[in-house]
């Protein structure tokens, strides 16, 4: 069979030509561009899913195009990580995809929006199934360049002005990358990621190209000093794009800091440069002024952006710690906290959507109009705080074990700390939605249904995966979780 | 039967007799224009003849007259002369194209497209020259033939540009003639083989003379090919010259003067002077220079043009940059941008020249929503740029690449780094003009896209950045070849 038609590269070259199919196509039928834009992550997921039983299996998938952009080449592979991170992304790219094609119905430039947001998709799918650095840095362009697109899609000044900060500190994260990638290549010869790590000796340039990484990851994932354009950027797309972006989008960047740790250096190796120490340093600070800014926001979007922000520090810290429990933490954080940012978002565009009010303060009594969404709020924000079973607890659990492991009692006081003002920030506001009083109801109390159900499934489906798959005989998320950990801590796939 | 050893002589030979036919049927301007494109095409595909036959049976070498080296005139065809010939031919045939059918910008077109011929001519020789006193010769031909197409134009702005240029291309030429001279002093050929050769006996007694020939040579050659900090030139004589002369200016001429540059300080002089001397750390220093501030001058441009010509000034530090690193990978890509560069910035001066006429518009800040006005124009643009900053998939991603593991190879992490900023650097200036295009508030409805045989050229511009972004080992073995013979 021919390469081109092996699952990991077909689940990223599907959503590319379904991009220009639907660019082809919304001219004629905007119902035909939407089903295509829902098409693309459901087939990017099914394929994934498919290859499941086989991951499961321990076969390992790996195809390479050496012939593509020599000497470096371009290879796609999937192991326990990029089929967890793989599925993650696709599910919540399809449920937010339909959730858009509602919430985009009063926006304008439809036919910019669908077509980028597909394009997107298949650079972040392109990210996660790569095989090897380069491809990684490859699709890693095309995520963060399409991303603009929709990072801009208002038009407004404001959004115009973020949009071109994201664009100048994307454009420097990618040259980092880009030179980190080279440097590896002109350290060990190969970029194809490898178990265990494939960097013997950690020199100075593997020194200054790990840097160079932490810095291209550390301004995707919005790792505080590097953040600064992301609280201006997620607040002003439109609400499907936020939830994308702060759901899906940030992640690449601690997914692709994973594969360094691990596939490039291998964790001893940074552990004996040091490194870790710088990891965890940043991973504190994140974590620390994320929530703690969080508080201060009134706008609600901004205090979600900036929450990711403090979310973000857990998986960096997940990763420096070097501890497998702590790993599995953070691996499994990157579905709780896609799944409960994306609902968050998605609630919050809603909400937007309906009553215009963004607004924390506005937002008092809005539990009596829009129960539904307010439900999934809450569940989305108490899973945030930490509350068990929910899926933001099973994380905190295995990072705060994870802490222990190493040895570092500070990082679980550190956890507790941040969980104490994550419970500041959503607290009183999910008090005063649900039991607050509306000020100026105007005999609002219409018969009409709250929401469409194209905005108001995805998010249930979100806010029923959060409340119940721990409650499942075996966390399949968390399964493949602490399989990706043993199989990056073990070294073998 | 047709030979192909006479291909090179007669590339040169069918664009100069097309240069002084062209004007005498003036008259008959389709004639004129039938025969201009003609001559083009028939250059390309002798030239795609000729590097096929490089490629397999190694370098050609012909004698005009029959009369061999060193007395007689020889035309040396080797991996480099074929490869920057073919990329001449190619590029040079889609300007072409672009002057027959673009709208009027001079007054006398037959005239203008003569000079076009005569300059392409030149470039062609310099290129294949194997004897150093008619790489002089050609280098006059071309620099005289530069000036004019830029004064063709006939506004007050391009009569000036074009006089600056000529001095101080005139300037270039005393000092490359100078240094001509000492080395003919030193060897006593003007054959470059045999220069080659007798300088490795020679060049020890006569050191000063070897080192003075090689500094006039750089200023000479620097300031031709606009090499920072002797690019003053530049900027408003290829802001100012009419499109297609812009393009072949920015795109072709700036460079074949980097060709006779590594033509006989690399391959002539030889490399173990560049271990002797500190020219290489004089390069290094200067390209850098260009890069960035090159790179300053056009972050602070509003007229696209502008931005667009001090934009050149950069790739050719980029160029100068790659060669005097002296990593095999450097050179490859060096070699690469000569190519990669040529495209980009042809297609770009186009297409910013097709969007000039529609809109009347040349500055950026003017250019709001035109993007919806334009779409195939500006999608041509936006690709165009981001080739320039180096995105992935584009061809500019790719010398970008040979040239930073080059630095890397070199020992030289800190030309990596150099080669990075200026890529964020080309982001900053390059993304508004494609921003201030497609979002923001409408631009006027009568704006509207040129025809479809101004807009061909344009096409098929923007997929070869796209085909060269993507399978660039389409070329590598020419390239791999080049870079081998020069580093020799």
């Amino acid at each position: 069979m021919l390469l081109i038609f092996q699952t990991p590269v077909l689940a990223v070259i599907i959503p590319l030509v379904l991009f220009a199919v639907i660019y082809l196509v919304e001219r004629r039928s905007w119902r035909l561009r939407n089903a295509l834009a829902v098409l693309a992550p459901l087939v990017s997921f099914l394929l994934l899913l498919s290859n499941y039983p086989r991951v499961i299996a321990g076969d390992f998938v790996f195809i390479e195009f050496p012939a593509i952009l020599p000497p470096l080449g371009m290879s796609f592979s999937i192991d326990y990580l990029s089929l967890l991170v793989g599925l993650v992304v696709s599910l919540v790219w399809f449920l937010v995809t339909i959730y858009a094609t509602e919430y985009m119905v009063k926006e304008h430039a439809k036919n910019r929006y669908y077509p980028f947001s597909t394009l997107t998709l298949a650079g972040t799918m392109g990210v996660i199934l790569s095989g090897d650095l380069f491809t990684f840095f490859l699709f890693f362009e095309l995520m963060s360049l399409s991303a603009y697109v929709l990072i801009v899609h208002e038009e407004t000044p404001e959004a115009m002005r973020a949009g071109y900060r994201y664009l100048v500190l994307t454009i420097a994260g990618g040259l980092a990358l880009f030179f980190a990638t080279i440097a590896v290549f002109e350290i060990a010869g190969t970029v194809t990621f490898a178990p265990g790590g494939f960097i013997a000796e950690v020199s100075g340039l593997a020194i200054l190209a790990f840097y160079a990484f932490l810095i291209g990851f550390g301004i995707k994932a919005g790792i505080v000093p590097l953040h600064v354009w992301l609280p201006e950027a997620h607040p002003v797309a439109p609400s499907p794009a936020s939830a994308l972006l702060s759901g899906v989008m940030l992640k690449t960047g601690v997914y692709g800091l994973m594969r360094v740790v691990f596939n490039v250096f291998g964790y001893e190796g940074i552990r004996e440069a040091g490194l870790d120490n710088s990891m965890l340093v940043l991973a504190a600070i994140t974590i620390f002024l994320g929530s703690a800014v969080a508080i201060s926001q009134e706008d609600i979007k901004r205090r979600l952006a900036y929450s990711s922000v403090g979310q973000m520090g857990y998986i960096l810290l997940g990763i420096g710690l070097l501890q497998e429990r702590a790993l599995i933490g953070a691996i499994f954080h990157i579905f709780a906290h896609a799944t409960m940012k994306a609902s968050l978002f998605l609630a919050a565009g809603a909400v937007i959507h309906k009553t215009g009010k963004r607004r924390v303060s506005d937002w008092t009594g809005l539990g009596k109009e829009m129960t539904v969404t307010m439900l999934v709020f809450t569940i989305a924000a108490l899973s945030m705080i930490g509350i068990p079973p929910l899926v933001g607890f099973v994380s905190k659990w295995e990072l705060a074990l994870g802490s222990l492991d190493a040895g570092n009692w500070g990082f679980v006081l550190l956890l507790l700390l941040s969980s104490m003002m994550n419970f500041i920030y959503y607290f009183p506001l999910i008090q005063n939605t649900l039991f607050g009083k509306q000020q100026s109801t105007e005999g609002q109390a219409r018969k009409s249904p709250e929401l469409p159900w194209k905005m108001l499934a995805p998010m249930v489906v979100l806010a029923l995966i959060i409340l119940l798959i721990d409650l499942f005989p075996q966390n399949p998320a968390l399964d493949l979780a602490k399989r990706a950990a043993g199989a990056l801590f073990l070294g073998v796939h | 039967m047709f030979s192909l050893s006479h291909a090179p002589i007669l590339m040169v030979v069918t664009l100069l007799t097309a240069g002084f036919i062209v004007p005498l049927v003036r008259k008959h301007l389709l004639v004129a224009k039938a025969l201009f494109l003609g001559a083009g095409l028939l250059v390309t595909i002798l030239s795609f003849l000729v590097a096929g036959n490089v490629l397999e049976n190694g370098t050609m070498v012909y004698n005009v007259g029959g009369w061999a080296a060193p007395h007689g005139i020889v035309l040396v065809v080797d991996a480099f002369a074929a490869y920057v010939s073919l990329v001449i031919s190619v590029i040079s045939l889609v300007i072409f194209w672009f002057a027959v059918f673009a709208p009027r910008e001079v007054k006398y077109e037959a005239g203008y497209y003569a000079l076009i011929l005569l300059l392409t001519a030149a470039m062609h020789g310099i290129v294949m020259a194997g004897d150093i006193f008619n790489l002089f010769v050609f280098v006059e031909i071309s620099s005289l033939a530069a000036v004019a197409i830029i004064a063709v134009k006939g506004t007050k702005e391009s009569v000036e540009a074009s006089f600056r240029y000529l001095i101080l291309s005139a300037l270039g030429s005393g000092g490359l003639l100078f240094s001509i001279a000492l080395l003919f002093m030193v060897t006593g050929h003007l054959n470059m083989d045999f220069m080659r050769q007798t300088l490795a006996v020679t060049a020890g007694q006569y050191p000063l003379n070897v080192l003075t020939a090689l500094a006039f040579m750089v200023v000479g050659l620097g300031v031709k090919s606009a090499l920072f900090p002797l690019h003053i030139w530049l900027p408003d004589a290829h802001a100012n010259a009419p499109t297609a002369s812009s393009a072949l200016l920015s795109g072709l001429v700036v460079k074949v003067y980097i060709v006779a540059f590594i033509r006989i300080a690399y391959m002539t002089l030889g490399m173990e002077l560049f271990y002797l001397l500190p020219i290489r750390q004089i390069l290094l220093v200067m390209a850098s220079l260009a890069i960035v501030a090159g790179s300053v001058f056009a972050i602070v441009q509003d007229n696209i043009k502008r931005l667009l010509a001090f934009s050149t000034v950069v790739q050719v530090g980029y160029i100068f940059l790659g060669f005097s690193l002296l990593s095999a990978r450097a050179v490859e890509g060096a070699v690469w941008h000569i190519l990669i560069h040529a495209i980009m910035k042809t297609l770009l001066f186009l297409a910013v020249g097709v969007v000039i006429h529609q809109s009347g518009y040349k500055k950026i800040s003017q250019l709001h929503g035109l993007g919806r006005r334009m779409p195939l124009t500006f999608a041509c643009i936006t690709l165009g740029a981001l080739s320039m900053v180096g995105i992935p998939g584009t061809a500019g991603f790719i010398s970008k690449l040979y040239l930073a593991l080059g630095a890397l190879d070199a020992g030289q992490a800190i030309f990596a780094g150099l080669i990075l900023l200026s890529s964020l650097l080309s982001a900053v200036y390059y993304f508004p003009l494609i921003i201030t295009a497609y979002f923001g508030h409408d631009a006027s409805p009568t704006v509207s896209e040129p025809s479809i045989a101004v807009q061909l050229p344009l096409v098929v511009l923007s997929l070869a950045v796209l085909f060269y972004g993507l399978m660039p080992s389409v070329l590598l073995p020419l390239v791999r070849q080049t870079a081998a013979l020069i580093m020799r």
